[in-house]
């Protein structure tokens, strides 16, 4: 693989500030968001760089949000079974690097915080999200929709 | 208030760097670039160590082309591909399908308690059905459903009152529930069997992942039903009948015990092995055989005694064993290559003798019922016989194969209709891939399939081949220092059904358990059977159907070993038409080595039903005595005495011992006796032998190969070996014109044979 090139370092370092924020937003409490970009950079390195890739930080996001994804899969039928059984008990998971009272946010699945937070935070439609994440926007839609319902069910979220 | 959260929440964490970050990515993508670099010559090794192949597949399934989730799943294996849902809808993950035919709409319901149905209609038709998946709501199977078993998955089954009828799949907490407004029960049923041929409709777990997932059919056509154009409809694997297998350690082992098998075949007569003994101390060349799998001899010790065992093969109607000089017993010490590997045939497993020239490099060679294999030693290069003497360049019509590895030791499997061979190719950019082809004539030209998820052992199955990848985790390769479990990284094999019919390799949802080696496979009649290695080292044998591949552990075969330590290394497995053996890789069950044999109750060929189609006994008499008399008059010309070889099929003509002992004399006292009888070392065949077999058979493929095709695809018209008289002689009516021409060359080459004999006599 050897050394980037000079063009691409600056684009990965453009990239990175936006996508860092994303992977927080939507890495589980487990990992660390910069750990989550630094797996995604290797995904990209593994195949083939960055020629073939036309929006490297819609490209990093998505890789980002698969992971985080599968993350959370390993863990999902425990979580489940769990939250079914809620009891306001610990989990067993350590969340101490999330902000105290933002825990409401963590029992959404990825998918759903990524897209409340490019919706809300960085403003952009649905369509747009769809696009960025590679999804139809009618799901993008039935997503947010049901973020928002499941946010207003735990935790009396307003949006 | 939600976005202030999300602010906050986007700020978590300690940062870092980005640009540590960047470098640290950086190196890392170096290392596993390197790491694929070793993969091609960790596939040639995987030849000999299945282990590997495992690693390598791994390596794949982490190379995978998207930015990374999904990435293991099927879609990366092979196009078309509808993935129905993942388990992880809950998570917020959709149903997905995607190729759907022109006409049809998708929608999206959410059911509530975290249930998702994804609906599919067709207007044009007034056509619609269902496929819906949840967790934990066992109770919303209607307990007044009747409850069928279809395609190996148990259906609980409901007809509403509209007419709509629905399936319900039911695992232990997860459920698949497919159905539809307008379907004819009928068409569901083809609909269910349709799904769970295509891709299997049952749920497990993904190896290396928690993730349940739900495979249909690759043709979404089948998914979505109703549409019974037979041209994007799969076929339904024909239910086979199952296999009642009872399993049995066998202790008659002889010198097995204290030998290790590295290899063992079926052929016509019973069973071969091959491996190496150590009774003296030194390493010793082995070649068992047995009938029944439970008794065994070593008839030929004296043969292979100083030589190494390189490979053993069967076709149709002998046994071939590759091998050469073992340097360690001439006290050169290990390592040392003799170059002088050597070809040994048996018709019967027990009386072996050297078949042909020399070979000088060893080769290893693989048989596929009416043709032999071999891969010379230069990579891209095949060769088939159909004698073990005459080899010919097998032809790849569809491309190169200039830098490509044939991996006849392990990755061969065949039925009556085709051959399947894995290996991996190289092209011209040196870029790398895993692939398997297949033949269709008896391996005389080969032609490549869409390229496989890895390199793995193989089998056939109705409609296609498995290949069972082992396991998915590179790690799992990793030595520790434990000292009671030197192999401590364990996951479940992968196990990929390729469907001739789409072209396309799946992931098959069911897999045997945790194993940290490479699993041999052999098919027993309608089953496929594997010897699988623990985490512990003990050995168990898991057993699937072949139509549904559902693996089940058979626990009264576990044997433990007597220790942890060492490589766990593979077993050796060879299946016949009603029995499989399988051995132990290494004398660890109370320091011995171990056999394990499984009898199914499916009835053995009665080879009685087959005379329409196979040679008789008086024609392996003739044909032999024949050769032997005109070897005998090709040496005499050339001014050598010369006995006549043994003649098995008469049991006449004295033992191979007397004989071999005759003509080493015989060697010795004339140094060109042996390539007046074989060939000289740089001819590509057999002086006198090959003079008289040539006279006897005439040019071209002899006529018993020709019935050995011939019986052979009958066994597989009759959907295995359950042959009866019905229907051996529905299918010799049938192939009255082809059963015809093969019983006249027979008869020919009996009538040449009679006269050569007849004219040599006094």
């Amino acid at each position: 693989m050897g050394e980037l090139s000079r063009d691409d370092r600056q684009r990965l370092l453009t990239a990175y500030p936006p996508v860092r924020r994303f992977a927080a937003v939507v890495g589980s409490a487990d990992v660390s968001p910069d750990d989550l970009v630094h797996d995604a950079i290797v995904a990209v390195l593994k195949h083939g760089g960055f020629d073939h890739i036309d929006d490297l930080e819609a490209y990093l996001r998505r890789a980002v949000l698969n992971r985080a994804a599968n993350e959370r899969r390993r863990l999902g039928r425990r979580r489940l079974a769990l939250v079914r059984a809620r009891s306001g008990a610990d989990d067993g998971h350590s969340r101490d690097v999330y902000p105290s009272d933002l825990a409401h946010l963590t029992e959404l699945e990825p998918r759903g915080r990524a897209v409340l937070y490019l919706h809300y935070v960085e403003g952009r439609s649905f369509e747009q999200i769809a696009e960025l994440l590679d999804l139809r926007s009618a799901s993008v839609r039935q997503t947010a929709n049901r973020a928002r319902r499941q946010l207003r069910l735990t935790e009396g979220v307003t949006t | 208030m939600i976005a202030d959260d999300l602010e906050r929440l986007a700020e978590r964490g300690p940062h870092h760097n980005p640009d540590d970050v960047v470098a640290s990515a950086l190196a890392e993508s170096d290392a596993a670039h390197a790491t694929t670099s070793r993969r091609r010559a960790m596939a040639v090794a995987a030849a000999s160590l299945l282990l590997i192949a495992g690693v390598v597949a791994s390596l794949v399934a982490r190379s995978g082309g998207d930015p990374g989730g999904i990435a293991s799943s099927p879609t990366s294996v092979g196009e078309p591909y509808t993935l129905l849902a993942l388990s992880s809808i809950v998570d917020g993950d959709e149903l997905v399908a995607t190729n759907l035919p022109d006409g049809w709409e998708i929608d999206d319901a959410e059911l509530g308690d975290g249930i998702i149905r994804r609906e599919f209609r067709d207007p044009a038709r007034d056509a619609a059905g269902s496929v819906s998946v949840g967790f934990g709501n066992v109770d919303r199977v209607d307990p007044d459903g009747e409850l069928r078993r279809l395609g190996g998955v148990d259906w609980y089954v409901t007809v509403q009152e509209d007419r709509s009828t629905t399936y319900t799949a039911v695992g232990d907490d997860v459920f698949l529930l497919v159905g539809g407004s307008v379907f004819d029960p009928a068409e569901l049923d083809q609909f269910v069997a349709g799904l769970r041929a295509g891709r299997p409709a049952s749920e497990t777990d993904r190896p290396g992942d928690d993730d349940v997932v739900l495979d249909a059919a690759s043709d979404p056509a089948v998914a979505v039903t109703n549409d019974t154009d037979p041209s994007t409809t799969a076929s339904p694997v024909p239910a086979l009948p199952a296999d009642n297998i009872t399993w049995e350690r066998t202790t008659d082992i002889g010198s097995i015990a204290r030998s290790q098998v590295t290899q063992a075949v079926a052929g016509p007569a019973g069973f071969v092995a091959v491996g190496m003994g150590f009774d003296d101390g030194r390493n010793q060349g082995r070649v068992w055989y047995s009938t029944d799998g439970h008794s065994w001899e070593e008839p030929a010790l004296d043969l292979f005694d100083a030589k190494v065992i390189d490979t053993v093969a069967a076709t149709s109607d002998a046994y071939f064993v590759v091998a050469y000089t073992n340097t360690d017993r001439l006290g050169l010490g290990e390592g040392a290559n003799p170059a002088d590997a050597q070809l040994f045939r048996s018709i019967d497993g027990r009386n072996w003798e050297p078949w042909g020239d020399p070979w000088g490099e060893a080769q290893v060679i693989g048989g596929v019922g009416g043709a032999l294999l071999r891969s010379p030693s230069q990579s891209g290069s095949l060769e088939w016989s159909a004698d073990g003497i005459t080899w010919t360049a097998a032809e790849f019509p569809d491309s190169g194969v200039d830098g490509s590895y044939f991996n006849l030791r392990g990755g061969l499997a065949y039925t009556a209709d085709a051959i399947y061979l894995t290996g991996s190719t190289t092209d011209p950019s040196d870029e790398f891939s895993f692939a398997v082809w297949s033949s269709d004539d008896n391996g005389r030209s080969w032609h490549q399939l869409t390229a496989p998820p890895g390199l793995g052992t193989i089998a056939t199955v109705p409609d296609g081949v498995v290949m069972i990848i082992n396991p998915s985790d590179p790690d799992c390769a990793a030595v520790t220092t434990s000292p009671d479990a030197q192999w401590t990284c364990t996951m479940r094999p992968a196990v990929y059904r390729y469907d001739t019919r789409t072209a396309t390799w799946a992931l098959n949802p069911n897999q045997p358990g945790e194993t940290v080696s490479g699993l041999p496979v052999a098919r027993l009649n309608n089953t496929l059977v594997v010897a699988l290695i623990e985490p512990s080292k003990a050995l168990t044998i898991w057993t699937a159907p072949v139509d549904s591949l559902e693996w089940s552990e058979q626990t009264s075969t576990r044997l433990a070993y007597a220790d942890n330590t060492g490589s766990p290394g593979t077993a050796a497995i060879a299946a016949s038409d009603n029995t499989v053996v399988v051995f132990t890789e290494d004398r660890l069950v109370d320091e011995q080595t171990a056999i394990i044999v499984g009898r199914s109750d499916a009835p053995s060929s009665n080879l009685s039903l087959l005379d329409a189609v196979r040679p008789s006994q008086q024609y392996f008499v003739a044909v032999w005595d024949a050769r032997e008399v005109v070897i005998g008059e090709c040496m005499n010309q050339q001014g050598f005495d010369y006995r006549p070889r043994p003649n098995d099929a008469a049991a006449t003509g004295g033992t191979w011992d007397d004989w071999n002992q005759w003509k080493n004399e015989q060697t010795a006292s004339h140094p060109s006796f042996e390539s007046a009888l074989q060939g000289r070392p740089d001819a590509q065949a057999g002086g006198c032998q090959l003079e008289a077999y040539r006279a006897v058979h005439g040019p071209g493929e002899e006529a018993y190969s020709k019935a050995a095709t011939l019986e052979n695809e009958l066994r597989a018209h009759a959907g295995g070996l359950d042959l009866d008289q019905t229907t051996v002689d529905q299918w010799v009516a049938e192939h009255a014109e082809e059963v015809d021409r093969v019983n006249a060359e027979l008869d020919e080459e009996l009538q040449t044979a009679r006269r050569i004999i007849q004219n040599s006599t006094p």
